[in-house]
């Protein structure tokens, strides 16, 4: 598919013809007040995006708690909470009441300051990565052109307060999980980066809202995902692995093991700091299940959505059908796997993932210059499953295979 | 053998090999308070980094006077505080206390409840194994998925034994020259219906973890035992067989009925974390078999020998001691009793699970802290028994 | 970390199929929503015990326990607490005054059950019994612990007709035994003393041990005789002797209700409603110890024990009263502190009594 951004869009614009990107919030206000005063308009048209963010996101959050909840205990050959309102709806409720009104525990000779911090750093980032994400057709709380580099850079910010929260409760404990959530973070940072590369390569821009675009089109406005194409399925699944890691998600849980040291970094917080800390940990994974979504899922992208209000409607429920995929196999991933030991960890992610999504970024070459699509198609492949094959060899941990036993004699 | 470290040695700087960078080793106290402990049991370790240096076993959290209690009553009496040792399974701390009695009073116990007593331990050993790989996966991080499916058949023997026994966990069934009441046909039936149903579970269960990558690479080369150490501390049980030792009491001393009964023990060569879950899973299997033959063999007859008191039960001057092989090891009660006859003058358990617990520090050294946690899990320490 | 991920795959597929099993599948799904759904226990489940009775209209008086404290004694964590009913003259009834048993400390090992010779303790299977403190709100006393005969059978129907059935064949034993002898036995004689024709049966039944003994209807004993004839055998061959010559019930000093039945196949009691006509005259729970031990001021030594004992009959040492002291006469039982009702009172006049024996 060649792609040539220049031509289709100028710079922060509408992406395409009869969108409704909220930035342009202010010019739909415009058409229809036309008489109100400037700066309310203006204000108006800052408010709506960010009331937008605060009024899904965390509520998606809140129920993710308990469909998280619900689903596992399905798996587990249980119900999950039905107690608290029909099938548990007000379960996140009660939940946040509760948080609310515990007694707020800090250790006297921790630091109180950074103690009180670590929890806001925990959740802004999260927040904020909500608004370079389209959810539906020209839809984004900001059209930043850099939008991809935003969201990682605001992601890393998240690292500071496991950090911090670790550092501050002077437990030994949480320091340990505080050390080991950081060297994971950062290790993983480096392959998802690697692998969000990859797209942009071939969308030719940073801008959420253009890779949404460059993945409409095909049959069905599906066969264009980036995930149906090799070195987008590979990257899918590196970037999978990476968000995984980046917010803490079992099988890479361990800067909160409980069976290990209890609950890491945020074991000396109690009361609605807590809360916040899982919050931020969960805003995160959906935040980076919505940043797979528009990288390799097609973003908004299925049967029937496109432009004008009918097709803007349709690609938001797309949209959050495949958040919710994401999410769900987040849960399911977390109902099954055991957890990974931390050096285990940082093998995988420097040994494996790593060539891995330098290899994709080849193989993603390889496709650009690749004039004829079936071959195109069998070099990318090949090359990628020989690589896959020679660095998962070398990667292995020696003597890990299924055994025979013998019986006594 | 690499040497614990002395007092002096634990707060000083380590050197690292090459001498460039000096470290501090940290000090931690791995419980009492822990999801992951089995119990009040607290691990004092010290840390270089993640690695462990040291590692000091501290008991004694629930002692609550088993030993000394049985020195004051009867010899029915402290049946039910043999339930209570290794609360987990019940029926085998009974056998085991019964056995040893019945060593010590010469009585004969008849056929059936020999094979009554038979089919109640291999249905303990079952759900103890089962549950203690769920712990050991609850404890490396699968959140309670393996746990659930393993209490989930636990609940179904649970059934039986409260429908044989009235309780479910503290059966308090066996007694000397027998049992106390007898299984019914009813019973028997609902026995041989959980075993048929029992290995779809298992294979389930195993595709669930055995080819697990991550459990793989968490379990394998991780916690080995060699044999010579298992040999020398005097381990028993899975943790040994697993070890390569070949030894299981039920097929050296013979006791009840396992003489006549068909099974293969399993043995395992590197004696690590993977091998001690294996082993159970195969186990598992042989105990399978076993309850088939024993449900298929039982004779009728009486279920306790028709000579045993229950009150005023004496027993003359001597000493003895019994074992059988517990889920968890070789779990042994030696009973002395003296001229009154009427209570044991002493009474010493030998406890799998303490003595599996001395090789703890030389399994953990140079692992993770990760990786002590999933040490203790696979050696299935209840601290019931460790504690008494 | 290996080649394919196979392994966790395979996983995944196990718990998609839990997941949506879950929905379907009876198995998949084990919640029990207590405490809208309870799980049926089975009828052998036990939790903490509780006193049988056989009326309705008279719990109190018709209650099985006659305060043996075999249970006390027995329980392995000693949560009984139980304290002989007596009357305004200190005899003392049959059956407790003070029975308590504390739940926080029962272990619900069923021993006391067991042991009970009389049927009257069994295993509840309640299990809803939170209180709102911790101490004395969990000690249950006599009147929560009564009830009646018809909850035992509902709550375990196969224990309770088994142990209904053994009740009515021992109280008919009882009772054939005890027709005869009203209809041979002049009513409010004073029984010669047992010392005479004490001697001739004693070697008639040194001549003739053996398990099961029974008098013959045409031996020639008078039925005085006869009785106190099959009491010393039935204690002579422990464990299966026929039933003595059941002393008639005179009017007075019937004091205690007629349920102790016996559950061990010794001896049958004597019923406690003993009149002072027949062998022992002593043999009466009202009396006090003192009063019996006059009763009893003859030259064997079995009866100067025989008085001393609690006489209830309970089997508390293993024996019937005459048994034991029988046997303690005989030096079979060299333990003197088993008569459980008596308490230490008997227990100290058996060691004077022996003592006297020992010099004498």
């Amino acid at each position: 598919m060649r792609f040539d951004s220049r031509s289709w869009f100028p710079y922060n614009e509408r992406a395409f013809e009869g969108d409704y990107c909220l930035e342009t919030v202010y010019q739909q206000l415009r058409t229809w007040f036309a008489n109100a005063p400037d700066a309310v308009l203006f204000w108006l048209s800052v408010i709506i995006p960010i009331l937008f963010v605060l009024a899904v996101y965390p509520g998606i959050f809140a129920y993710t708690t308990l469909v998280e909840r619900k689903a596992l205990g399905r798996i587990q050959n249980r119900i999950g909470p039905n107690r608290v309102g029909r099938w548990g709806i007000l379960q996140p409720i009660a939940d946040g009441l509760k948080l609310l009104t515990k007694e707020d525990i800090v250790p006297r000779r921790a630091d109180h300051i950074v103690h009180f911090l670590a929890p806001v750093i925990a959740v802004v980032p999260a927040i904020l990565l909500f608004s370079v994400v389209p959810v539906g057709a020209g839809l984004v709380p900001v059209n930043l052109n850099i939008g991809i580099l935003f969201a990682f850079a605001v992601s890393t910010a998240s690292v500071l307060a496991l950090f911090m929260g670790g550092w501050a409760s002077r437990n030994k404990f949480s320091l340990l999980g505080a050390m080991r959530a950081v060297a994971q973070v950062v290790s993983y940072e480096v392959p998802m980066v690697l692998a969000a590369v990859a797209v942009v390569m071939v969308v030719g821009s940073l801008s959420t809202l253009r890779i949404a675009h460059a993945q409409s089109g095909g049959i069905l406005n599906v066969t264009n995902w980036f995930v149906f194409r090799p070195w987008g399925f590979v990257g899918f699944v590196l970037f999978t692995i990476g968000a995984m890691a980046e917010s803490a998600r079992t099988p890479f849980d361990i800067p909160e093991a409980e069976s290990e040291i209890i609950a890491g970094y945020h074991t000396e917080y109690s009361g609605f700091k807590f809360a916040l800390f899982q919050m931020g940990e969960y805003l995160a994974s959906i935040a980076m299940a919505g940043i797979t979504v528009t990288m390799f899922l097609g973003a908004y992208n299925g049967p029937g959505s496109g432009p004008g209000w009918i097709g803007g409607l349709i690609s938001m429920f797309w949209f959050f059908i495949k958040l919710g995929f994401m999410i769900a196999l987040n849960i399911w991933i977390r109902g099954t796997w055991p957890r990974v030991r931390v050096d285990q960890l940082m093998g995988f992610a420097w040994k494996l993932l790593l060539p891995m999504s330098i290899v994709n970024i080849i193989a993603v070459g390889f496709w650009h210059y690749i004039t004829i699509r079936p071959l195109a198609w069998i070099i990318t492949t090949l090359w990628l499953v020989v690589w896959f094959g020679v660095l998962s060899r070398l990667a292995a941990t020696e003597g890990v295979a299924p055994r025979t036993y013998r019986y006594a004699s | 053998m690499i040497q614990p470290l002395t007092e002096e040695k634990r707060f000083t700087l380590t050197q690292r090999p090459e001498g460039l960078i000096e470290t501090q080793t940290l000090e931690v106290s791995i419980g009492p308070q822990h999801p992951s402990t089995h119990g009040v049991f607290r691990m004092d370790c010290v840390l270089d980094g993640e690695t462990v240096v040291a590692l000091k076993p501290v008991m004694g959290y629930l002692h609550r006077n088993h030993e000394q209690l049985a020195e004051r009553m009867a010899w029915l009496g402290s049946m039910p505080y043999t339930d209570r040792l290794d609360y987990f399974n019940s029926m085998t701390n009974n056998w085991a206390y019964a056995l040893a009695v019945e060593k010590l009073a010469g009585i004969k116990v008849p056929e059936h409840a020999e094979y009554v007593r038979v089919i109640m331990a291999e249905l303990t050993r079952i759900l103890n194994h089962s549950c203690v790989i769920g712990f050991m996966l609850q404890d490396l991080g699968a959140w309670g998925t393996p746990l659930l499916y393993a209490f989930r058949e636990r609940e179904k023997i649970l059934d039986l034994f409260e429908a044989v026994s009235g309780s479910r966990m503290m059966c308090n069934y066996m007694r000397f020259g027998g049992v106390r009441v007898d299984m019914t046909e009813k019973d028997l039936a609902v026995a041989r219906d959980i075993i048929s149903r029992f290995p779809r579970f298992l294979d389930e269960f195993e595709k669930l973890l055995t080819t697990n990558e991550v459990l793989l690479a968490r379990t394998q080369r991780v916690g080995i035992l060699p044999k010579e150490l298992a040999i020398n501390a005097s381990i028993s049980g899975p943790m040994a067989r697993a070890s390569g030792v070949e030894y299981d009491i039920r097929k050296v001393d013979r006791y009840g009925v396992y003489g006549r009964i068909d099974f293969r023990v399993p043995v395992g060569d590197i004696g690590d974390v993977y091998d001690r879950y294996y082993i159970r899973v195969l186990e598992m299997r042989e105990s399978i078999k076993i309850l088939q033959q024993a449900l298929r063999d039982i004779p009728a007859g009486p279920h306790v020998a028709p000579e045993v008191k229950l009150r005023n039960f004496k027993i003359p001057p001597g000493d003895g001691y019994g074992r059988v092989e517990a889920p968890k090891g070789e779990l042994g009660f030696y009973l002395v009793s003296d001229e009154g006859g009427k209570q044991p003058y002493r009474y010493h358990v030998r406890p799998p699970s303490f003595i599996n617990l001395t090789t703890l520090e030389d399994m953990c050294l140079g692992h993770k802290v990760a990786d002590v946690v999933i040490i203790l899990g696979s050696i299935d320490i209840v601290l019931g028994e460790v504690d008494r | 970390m290996g080649f394919i991920g196979k392994g966790l795959f395979e996983g995944m597929v196990v718990t998609a199929r839990n997941f949506v099993g879950s929905y379907f599948d009876k198995e998949r799904l084990v919640t029990v929503q207590y405490p809208e759904e309870r799980v049926q226990t089975p009828e052998n489940s036990r939790t903490f015990p509780f006193l049988v009775y056989d009326d309705d209209k008279d719990p109190v008086a018709t209650m099985r326990c006659v305060a043996c404290k075999i249970c006390e004694t027995e329980c392995p964590p000693q949560c009984i607490y139980i304290v002989m009913d007596r009357d305004e003259k200190g005899k003392p009834r049959q059956r407790p005054k003070v029975f308590d048993i504390d739940t926080s400390v029962c272990m619900q090992c069923q021993i006391c059950v067991e042991v009970c010779p009389f049927e009257a303790i069994k295993m509840d299977n309640d299990y809803e019994k939170s209180q709102y403190g911790r101490f004395d709100e969990l000690v249950e006393h006599l009147p929560d612990l009564l009830k009646s005969n018809e909850y035992y059978s509902k709550i375990k129907p196969t224990e309770a007709s088994a142990v209904d059935a053994k009740l009515k064949a021992e109280k008919e034993k009882k009772a054939k035994k005890a027709a005869p002898a009203a209809a041979a036995k002049p009513a409010a004689a004073v029984a010669p003393k047992a010392v005479a024709p004490a001697p001739t049966p004693a070697t008639a039944a040194a001549s003739a041990p053996a398990a099961k003994l029974v008098i013959p209807d045409d031996a020639p004993f008078s039925p005085e005789q006869r009785q106190w004839l099959s009491g010393f055998l039935s204690a002579v061959s422990v464990g299966a002797a026929p039933a003595t010559g059941a002393a008639p019930s005179t009017p007075a000093q019937a004091v205690t209700p007629p349920t102790t039945s016996a559950a061990a196949p010794a001896a049958e009691p004597a019923p406690t409603a003993a009149a002072p006509a027949g062998n022992w005259p002593w043999h009466d729970p009202g009396l006090g110890m003192q009063q019996r031990l006059d009763l009893a001021k003859s030259a064997l030594l079995a009866d100067k024990l025989m008085a001393a004992m609690a006489q209830t009959d309970c089997h508390a040492c293993g024996y019937d009263c005459r048994g034991y002291a029988d046997a303690i006469a005989g030096g079979a039982e060299s333990d003197l502190s088993l008569c459980l009702p008596g308490e230490a009172e008997t227990a100290n006049m058996l060691k004077k009594l022996m003592e006297e024996a020992g010099k004498a």
